[in-house]
């Protein structure tokens, strides 16, 4: 079974209610099929700015890619989750993770021991089970990376989003530190092998830090260099997260990702141009 | 001294459903002259600020909570929530913050209740925390019955929310002002001073205190019948009452619950 592709943009914006609804309102134009928020202190607080984007919005579903699971009490975020999805009939997704980085620990007055992965771990399963068991059919995103977290994936999540930077992978755990191309064959491949079954249902998602069509400057590579660190542009260039080319380029690169990883649904951050630059993309799909 | 004008408002309990039907409510209550809607913070329903945001959509009424369960949060996550919520609806929220009194919520989230003077501390250490973080911060309302949350809402608060939870004739409420004209010093004439009506009953004979009795378990009909947050009478007698608390208490600001929307706005109309 191939499935269609899905095309989501990670907002960082924030704004002014009429500046925050605008981009929506564009994210819808420019053919999105997700409008995703992030979970980062002291970004823009998911809920409230998924409820506002839904107000001025009818298509797009709406997600959090990836809420810092950590940060929350279970029992608070299943009733946020709950409410949203009752709010919006139905158009949201949960995209979980443990939360990565320190600060947003830090800024919340939890030390980030009480942030270990472990401890992270629990509470993304504990409330994935305290929706399903309260009968919500919300998709459940889960952004992995380490073994752990991969396997946790691979029991409970609709959808995995891949992350193949290697400072994800706890230290002792295997790709800890190693150069990020093929990790994502790798983990793919680990996932498959722990979800067994299972693993025919799960979508499989790739986020883009940067979307540059060829022709129209440099590409910014700001955003790849921090999540890569210690990679050279040329390698970064040809990470399969940093997509560069014609707006045809793009497309056959995308369709390469789905033919030999499986991989249907991207997710860009809106970062640099990566905005319109993947509407641009997208509008060769339709 | 400082007089406010009269201010309504009601709170909107339980499931909020789909945002037709959510935003209908919240139309009706404007439509019915309240100037600021109120949700409540229980487990498992309802989720404060996604519903506000959603309740941005119909024009005109301020947005507050009535009141968080602050215990229930990290003040840092909370202070995004609200900056963020505010600024999405265009500064029309009104953050009510109280130290949660019901052991039911603690449970269900899996906190300890703790005794209520930690949980009054925690109350003082987020608004500190929001005060360094939220910018611009919305008006503040602090809940209090106990001595220490008024004497922490005559430090901090913009309004005081008074709550009458122990049988208490209106007795309850001249002390309490006394107590906060006290501890506020300077800052009393300031204060916007608001009160929780749990009951609006209209009736020349018996009242039908079937509701009221859930809403205060364990207190005889003639404990109900005296507590200053029950309003019973004809209408305009119930607006007398309101002139008579504004006149002696400085209370101007007054919340119902939904199931007394319309029949109070009929008393808001006489006061108008």
């Amino acid at each position: 079974m191939t499935r269609n592709f899905r095309f989501g943009i990670i907002l960082f914006s924030k704004g002014t209610r009429s500046v925050w609804q605008d981009i929506a309102r564009r994210v819808e134009d420019l053919g999105y099929d997700v409008l995703l928020v992030p979970d980062h202190v002291p970004m823009c607080a998911p809920f409230p700015a998924l409820m506002s984007a839904a107000a001025v919005t009818t298509r797009p579903l709406l997600g959090t890619m990836v809420l810092a699971t950590g940060l929350y009490n279970p029992v608070l975020l299943a009733r946020d989750v709950a409410q949203v999805y009752e709010l919006t009939d139905g158009r949201f997704e949960l995209g979980l993770g443990t939360g990565w980085m320190a600060g947003d620990f830090e800024a919340t007055g939890l030390p980030f021991p009480l942030g270990r992965s472990a401890l992270r771990t629990c509470t993304t399963t504990e409330v994935t089970r305290m929706l399903r068991e309260a009968g919500h059919r919300v998709p459940v995103l889960i952004g992995a990376g380490g073994g752990r977290m991969l396997t946790l994936a691979a029991k409970h999540a609709d959808i995995v989003s891949i992350n193949d930077a290697p400072g994800i992978v706890p230290r002792g755990e295997p790709g800890h530190n190693k150069l990020p191309h093929g990790l994502l064959a790798e983990r793919i491949g680990f996932l498959r092998q722990v979800a067994g079954d299972r693993f025919e249902q799960i979508e499989l998602c790739l986020v883009l830090c940067s979307v540059h069509i060829a022709g129209s400057g440099e590409p910014d590579l700001g955003m790849a260099r921090a999540l890569y660190p210690g990679l050279s542009d040329e390698e970064l260039l040809r990470l399969p997260g940093v997509q560069h080319g014609s707006e045809q380029d793009i497309a056959d690169s995308l369709r390469q990702l789905r033919e030999t990883q499986g991989i249907t649904y991207f997710a860009a951050m809106e970062y640099g141009g990566n905005l319109e630059a993947f509407g641009k993309v997208i509008s060769q799909f339709r | 001294m400082a007089s406010y004008p009269f201010r309504f408002g009601v709170a909107l309990l339980g499931a909020v459903g789909s945002a037709a039907d959510w935003q209908a409510r919240v139309r009706q209550a404007a439509d019915l002259g309240y100037d600021i809607v109120h949700v409540a913070d229980h487990l498992p329903t309802l989720a404060p600020f996604p519903s506000l945001v959603a309740a941005a959509s119909v024009p005109g009424p301020r947005l507050g909570t009535l009141a968080l369960n602050t215990g229930l949060y990290r003040p840092a996550v909370l202070a995004r929530d609200v900056a963020d919520t505010n600024r999405l609806i265009e500064g029309r929220l009104e953050l009510g913050l109280g130290t949660g009194h019901s052991p039911a919520d603690y449970e269900a989230a899996g906190l300890p209740l703790g005794r209520p003077g930690l949980r009054v501390d925690h109350v003082e250490q987020t608004i500190t925390e929001l005060r360094r973080l939220v910018d611009p911060m919305p008006p503040l309302l602090v809940a209090a019955s106990g001595r220490r949350m008024l004497r922490l809402a005559a430090r901090e608060a913009d309004i005081v929310g008074l709550i009458v939870v122990t049988p208490d004739s209106e007795q309850f409420i001249a002390d309490r002002i006394e107590f906060l004209r006290s501890a506020a010093s300077d800052r009393f004439d300031q204060l916007e001073l608001n009160l929780s009506v749990l009951s609006v009953i209209f009736t020349d004979g018996d009242p039908d205190l079937t509701f009221t009795r859930q809403l205060l378990p364990g207190q005889s009909d003639e404990q109900l019948r005296a507590s200053p947050g029950v309003l019973i009478g004809s209408v305009s007698q119930v607006a007398e009452t309101l002139l008579r608390y504004r006149e002696k208490y400085r209370l101007t600001y007054f919340s119902v619950i939904e199931p007394y929307m319309k029949d109070f706005a009929k008393v808001i109309e006489r006061l108008r």
